[in-house]
């Protein structure tokens, strides 16, 4: 085997590998290294890059290994971990300048879970300044680009995972999605990312801008890699009061069975409202094909959405309470995007936001009603392909947006993303076609509390139909020696 | 809707919210605006009946209660 070749492998794939010692993970790590080297300068995808670290962790997991104490299948394999998820020892910037010399004292639940299965972690990955944004274009570390095409962003605010992921660089990365950031960065960069059930997995650790809405996700090359990612953090944590004693499937035991009995809902109204025609088609060929699977579908009717702008009040004011005291001290250290898109939040009356908090319910409703009549739902993850990193404006079925100014981004990209944050239920996101560009496009799934084993069971049984199947960004994937632009 | 700079500086000052130039306060009119048509809008809903929120669990028979 080309040491490079073992980058094209999924987890679920190498895993086995690493078991029967056919290969080291001090091998993979170094590719992985190199890849990172050959890749990350153009992708801006790190913020800290923990070489030596890795390198010392790859040879422990390798140690462990041969005296017979393998710990899975995370066991050797390099992962990411997004710059908002606390790491003992090792520098935690949110993406911000204040927090640029941060050094936490412990690790994050889930980089506790992670080292404890023996994965390598690779470093500390770029994101949307304190996570509080779509495009990742980060004012104090640089914008991180996606690799499908480097001129364009990759989502945000975990656009550094997604990138990463998406060119071979890590297996694995965390995410965090306080509002899509997960899902849409899974969608622009063609990986898959779930957002699981809040109380899954516990957030303790996470540097979070938003106490009710926040989550925890992996980002993964293949759904079943997804899945047992998941299985790894998810769970009760006792220090989390958010967390929920709510015993823990086997996510990838089940996976390949029967989805013909399962029914899933198209929306009426919203979902479909505001749409690139390009993702409009290939989510519509992708509902085709789950039917063609044997699925049946049905309309399902989601009538409070048209109150869904209330629920960014609710994350505007989150935001806001946990920055009061720091922008009072730093506000120049802002960028201006973060800070004038919290802003707002101070001319909100307590009145207002328990209106917004009832609105917020009659929404958890409506989803709660049309999921006892179907198992799922299925949606766009995003309206719009990936566009310019430097866009002031973009069109939509022949109208133009701005997206210039505080937010503007994240209305448009994440307007079907964060009504999940604030309804609380699981939504994955996988790869279900490409546009002309070649540019990924997401497709979303949407499902009751606590019933991610659905969701994968569906996206796995679709990720084997689906038109993306099997393609890499071309510019960046291992093994292509050509240095060419890709003409996405 | 229409928000004045003046409203918010007065609201700023009254009620220690963070100081803003009146740059500062310029950038942000609109986006108050923004929010005050949301909240207009909502205010016409008839919400006091609605229930208080809930964590989300599944039931015994796989029902969310």
């Amino acid at each position: 085997m080309k040491n490079r070749e073992v980058l094209n492998f999924s987890i679920s794939e190498l895993a086995p590998k690493i078991e029967s010692r056919e290969v080291s993970p001090v091998e993979v790590t170094q590719v992985a290294l190199e890849q990172l080297e050959r890749v990350t300068p153009r992708t801006n995808s790190f913020i800290t890059v923990l070489s030596d670290k890795a390198l010392r962790q790859a040879k422990e997991a390798e140690k462990a290994i041969m005296r017979g104490d393998y710990r899975g299948p995370l066991h050797g394999i390099p992962i990411g971990i997004k710059d908002n998820l606390v790491t003992k020892g090792i520098r935690t910037t949110i993406g911000s300048k204040i927090f640029s010399d941060y050094i936490p004292g412990e690790d994050a639940f889930v980089v506790e879970r992670v080292k404890k299965a023996g994965a390598v972690i690779l470093g500390k990955e770029n994101l949307h300044e304190f996570a509080i944004g779509a495009t990742s274009n980060n004012p104090h570390y640089g914008a991180v680009h996606n690799p499908w095409s480097l001129d364009l962003i990759p989502g945000g605010s975990s656009g550094g995972s997604a990138a990463n992921v998406a060119s071979c660089v890590t297996f694995a990365s965390f995410g965090t999605d306080a509002g899509g950031s997960v899902r849409m960065p899974a969608s622009l960069c063609g990986v898959v990312g779930i957002k699981p059930t809040y109380g899954r997995v516990s957030q303790r650790g996470l540097l979070s801008s938003a106490f009710v809405n926040d989550h925890i996700g992996p980002l993964t090359r293949t759904v079943r890699d997804n899945a047992l990612m998941l299985q790894i953090i998810a769970g009760r944590d006792p220090l989390d009061p958010t967390t929920l004693p709510v015993p823990v499937p086997d996510y990838t035991a089940k996976i390949d069975g029967g989805i013909r009995r399962l029914k899933m809902g198209i929306p009426k109204n919203y979902f479909f409202d505001l749409i690139d025609p390009e993702v409009d088609t290939a989510v519509k060929k992708a509902i085709i094909a789950l039917e063609e699977m044997g699925i049946k579908s049905k309309q399902v009717s989601l009538p409070n959405l048209e109150y869904a702008p209330a629920l960014r009040i609710i994350s505007n004011v989150e935001n806001l309470v946990i920055h009061e005291d720091i922008i009072r001290k730093h506000k120049r250290d802002y960028g201006e995007d973060v800070l004038f898109r919290m802003l707002p939040a101070e001319y909100a009356t307590a009145l207002d936001l328990a209106r917004c908090f009832r609105v917020q319910r009659i929404i958890i409703d409506d989803f709660i009603k049309a999921l006892q009549e179907v198992d799922f739902i299925v949606t766009p993850t995003t309206p719009v392909p990936a566009y310019p990193i430097d866009a002031q404006a973009i069109t939509i079925a022949g109208v133009p947006y701005s997206i210039k100014g505080p937010g503007r981004s994240s209305s448009i990209i994440g307007r079907n993303t964060f009504i999940g944050n604030h309804i609380g239920l699981p939504a994955i996101s996988l790869p279900c076609g490409l546009t002309e560009k070649g540019l990924p496009i997401g497709l979303q799934l949407i499902g009751r509390a606590f019933e991610e084993g659905i969701l994968y069971k569906v996206a796995y049984h679709y990720e084997k139909v689906s038109p993306v199947k099997g393609k890499h960004p071309r510019l960046l994937a291992p093994g292509n020696s050509t240095e060419k632009e890709h003409d996405g | 809707m229409s928000v004045s700079k003046e409203t918010l500086r007065a609201m700023t000052q009254d009620f220690g919210l963070i100081e803003l130039s009146d740059e500062e306060l310029e950038e942000v009119l609109p986006d108050v605006e923004f929010q005050v048509a949301i909240l207009k809008k909502i205010r016409a809903l008839a919400l006091s009946r609605v229930p208080p929120a809930r964590q989300l669990r599944p039931g015994e028979d796989g029902e969310i209660k």
